[in-house]
């Protein structure tokens, strides 16, 4: 028979506060009872009273808790960016002031060279805008018909309200295809069998309306790249929409994602997606891009679309989004395609024993 | 999950373990919460430095993903206290090669399993308290029976207090051993 009133069980938890009082010596007896019973089987609680009465360790604590990390990125994390911000600002001043006729930074993704027209001298841009009347020239036949079908649904619709249709795609998809390739779009059901890619557990993510974020510094290797703004820049000239400035507005990553990541909480679905595919144009492998478009397509019901997306993602050698990403695919498969064919996806989920295992399990039971 | 999760509150430290693993950095605030205070008591206990104990913590919850990435860990409180321990005495030895260190920092703790002691019955446990040793046997009545706490087990057995402790300590591993021994 077990004793009734186990006396080496403590029955009351030791808060921080409690402890706090305790290492002062304003505790009452009965009190001090209570704390020390945890004292004696818990080895941890034991060095830890002890060290903390040590002159200055009660002071310490509260100064301590204001080093606590926070849920996004730590304030030391945005040191750097903020050198490089300072950097790039008075960078940007001198050349606006020195006009040099050649540039020195190389950005890490291509397609950055097209937006730093922004920042380059009046003789270059003036280049690139001849550039752009000859691509502009180009006949529509010139695009590859794959690249076409690739890129056309990257381009926002409001940019076409303003846009002529008949020309401003083209001229997108141009600038799009000497970015970089898109590699989202792929056949689930013919690709080879995923491999499985090791977790880095260190990635570094962010949180935008609740949702998590990769951070850009992880994919792109600095403060993450600047993006155009997939508005229409307010120096359009109204008579001729079709000719769009080549300095268009430009914006951090962060805050383009918070955009679009606000408009996807909201249930804004479509225009989340419009902005997602618009980076996805730039970044063909972003993987947030990837996840939260494919989710965006999954609630408004582009199944096919949101599976190509959700594999993309899934398949993403940065894997933050894996789970998930498999999760919604699978859905979105058991809607098109059946619950039949959803069935690796769960089991491979299961498998995983993540967040999701114990719903993809109860749906595998239920067949 | 791509959904800040709010409730990690309420998550155990294992699994807060397991989501920072997977790179959800809001469960380093949770275990911060839960142990920094107890790990700056740990790190003032050997290194006897204010600013020193609060960079030793800071510095291991700057490396807790990491350590984490590379360690398995079954069960995060004992694991954290024997990192910090361990980053103490390495502090400790880097200022001075020459110091010795006090036994009684460097003892390894008793892990031995209570459940005996939680399972036996109010008889078992009064004839094993009987068959400890005299010092003993008045600390672990006096605490755990009566409800005392050191200073008051000190002031009435005459004991100094660390003897005091000494002997619940010791007092506590031999009954344990003696209740096993019995059938528990």
């Amino acid at each position: 028979m077990a004793y009734s009133t186990d006396p080496f069980t403590p029955r009351t938890p030791v808060s921080r506060e409690l402890l706090e009082r305790y290492a002062e010596g304003t505790l009452t007896d009965a009190e001090r009872h209570a704390v020390e019973l945890h004292l004696e089987s818990d080895p941890l609680l034991r060095e830890a009273a002890e060290g903390l009465q040590q002159p200055g360790a009660v002071a310490a604590m509260a100064h301590l808790n204001t080093q606590r990390p926070v849920n996004g990125p730590n304030w030391k994390w945005w040191i750097l960016p903020l050198v490089l911000l300072i950097g790039g600002v008075a960078t940007y001043l001198t050349l606006q002031m020195q006009e040099p006729t050649t540039t020195t930074w190389k950005p890490a993704v291509s397609v950055q060279d097209l937006n730093s027209a922004q920042a380059m001298p009046a003789a270059v841009e003036s280049t690139l805008q001849v550039v752009h009347a000859e691509i502009d020239a180009l006949p529509v036949a010139a695009v590859p018909e794959a690249t076409q079908r690739q890129h056309a649904p990257s381009v926002p619709e409001r940019f076409h309200s303003i846009a002529s249709k008949a020309t401003r795609p083209e001229r997108e998809t141009i600038d799009r295809l000497e970015a970089q390739p898109v590699t989202v779009a792929r056949d689930p059901g013919t690709a080879a069998p995923r491999v499985a890619k090791a977790t880095r557990a260190s990635r570094h993510l962010v949180f935008l309306h609740d949702l998590k974020v990769v951070d850009p510094e992880e994919l792109y290797g600095s403060v993450g790249p600047r993006l155009r703004s997939p508005g229409v820049p307010a120096n359009v000239d109204p008579a001729r929409p079709d000719v769009v400035p080549s300095a268009r507005p430009m914006q951090s990553y962060l805050d383009y994602m918070d955009l679009a990541l606000g408009a996807l909480a909201k249930g804004n679905d479509r225009t989340a997606l419009d902005d997602l595919y618009f980076l996805l144009g730039q970044f063909p492998g972003d993987v947030n891009a990837q996840f939260y478009a494919g989710l965006a397509c999954y609630r408004l019901g582009l199944y096919p679309r949101a599976i190509r997306l959700l594999h993309a993602a899934a398949d993403n050698t940065v894997d933050s989004f894996q789970e998930e990403s498999l999760w919604y695919e699978a859905l979105a498969t058991a809607k098109h395609d059946g619950k039949a064919a959803a069935r690796p996806a769960l089991e491979r989920i299961v498998s995983g024993g993540g967040f999701y295992a114990a719903q993809a399990k109860a749906l595998l039971e239920a067949r | 999950m791509f959904l800040r999760n709010n409730t990690a509150l309420g998550l155990t430290d294992e699994e807060l373990v397991a989501r920072l693993r997977a790179g959800d950095r809001s469960s380093l605030g949770v275990l911060w919460d839960r142990y920094a205070h107890l790990l700056l008591g740990v790190a003032m206990n050997y290194l006897k430095d204010v600013e020193a104990s609060k960079d030793a913590v800071m510095g291991l919850f700057a490396e807790l993903p990491a350590l984490i990435g590379k360690h398995e860990v079954q069960k995060f409180r004992p694991w954290v206290h024997a990192v910090m321990r361990n980053r103490c005495l390495m502090a400790l030895r880097k200022a001075n090669p020459q110091v010795r260190m006090d036994p009684a920092l460097i003892e390894q703790e008793d892990q031995g399993d209570d459940a005996a002691l939680h399972e036996a019955s109010l008889q078992e446990l009064e004839a094993a308290i009987a068959r400890l040793p005299e010092g003993q046997e008045a600390c672990i009545r006096m605490f755990y029976l009566e409800k005392n706490s050191y200073k008051q087990v000190a002031e009435r057995t005459g004991y100094p207090l660390e003897q005091v402790r000494s002997h619940l300590q010791n007092g506590r591993r031999n009954l344990r051993i003696s209740l096993e021994r019995h059938g528990l």
